[in-house]
């Protein structure tokens, strides 16, 4: 694989992997958040 | 007028139509640079269509992280704080995307003319201040996490808040008056005539940025949701 190529796949790599990860940690983090509210309204009634 | 859910469904959409656009312009209407004499790594240039605008991306979150702050600072109002937050952690996103995508493509680009790529890279001013400001902003998400006391926390924040900002101009400038920047200045004030890209790439590189503001747009919502959310918890748990 010629140097270029490496490099190419790289950048690519690091836009839609890191762009990739951060909407799954958002989605994880949403879900958990609502849960606990879920949770804490539960507890109140 | 559109509710906050509607609004986030329309970035999230509109995102999704921009970044399929602007696939499609850089693959297929862009020019295939495999045989021209002096590009070195044409299959690495197309990130020509990607890192300028992360790059963008970062800005346009810092300077609101910096509006956010300075209101902040006035109002002592802890939803600027909120605001402020949600568009750091954006930004910084994009601020580590565009450092990483520049690294990328300077090591193809002068690794093979048989220089040292990464002193070459992490020498050139605008590099170096994107780099500072990298560094600020990670400061700035790391003491959200050490400082409990919510009005002192966003005190300080606001502070680093504002002065990583400050290295957005200083970024536009420093290719502008220094000489030694390895980055084209391709539009704005003081632009390059010789480092004139064309009509056609110009026009997929604006549309781009506008693809990066709406992917921008949509993160940063997402983002606010969820701050919203942990104030609700933190409101619940005391009640």
């Amino acid at each position: 694989m010629s140097a270029d190529t490496t490099t190419f796949f790289i950048g690519f790599t690091i836009i839609f992997g890191a762009l990739g990860l951060y909407l799954w940690r958002l989605d994880r983090a949403g879900k958990k958040l609502e849960e606990r509210i879920e949770e804490l309204e539960k507890q109140k009634k | 007028m559109l509710s906050a859910s509607r609004l986030r469904l329309a970035a999230i959409w509109s995102t999704v139509a921009a970044w399929l656009v602007l696939g499609y312009l850089a693959w297929f209407v862009a020019p295939d640079w495999s045989n021209a004499p002096d590009v070195s790594a044409p299959l690495t240039r197309k990130l020509l269509f990607y890192h300028p605008a992360s790059a963008w991306a970062s800005f346009l979150a810092y300077t609101l992280v910096f509006a956010a702050s300075i209101v902040y600072l006035r109002e002592r109002d802890l939803r600027r704080d909120t605001f402020a937050r949600s568009a750091a952690e954006v930004g910084f996103l994009f601020n580590t995307i565009a450092l990483a995508t520049g690294t990328a493509w300077g090591w193809a680009e002068w690794q093979r003319a048989g220089q040292n790529a990464i002193a070459t890279i992490y020498t050139d001013p605008k590099v170096v201040v994107v780099l500072i400001m990298w560094f600020v902003f990670a400061a700035y998400l790391m003491l959200r996490r050490l400082v409990d006391e919510p009005e002192r926390r966003a005190r300080l924040a606001a502070v680093f808040g504002i002065l990583g900002f400050t290295c957005a101009p200083l970024s536009f400038l420093a290719s502008r008056v220094l000489a030694s920047s390895l980055h084209p200045d391709v539009a704005g004030p003081g632009a390059n005539a010789d480092a004139a890209v064309g009509a056609q790439v110009g026009m997929i590189i604006g549309f781009s940025m506008i693809a990066y503001t709406l992917l921008f747009l949509a993160l940063f919502l997402q983002r606010l949701r969820l701050a919203r959310l942990e104030e609700r918890i933190e409101l619940l748990e005391v009640s």
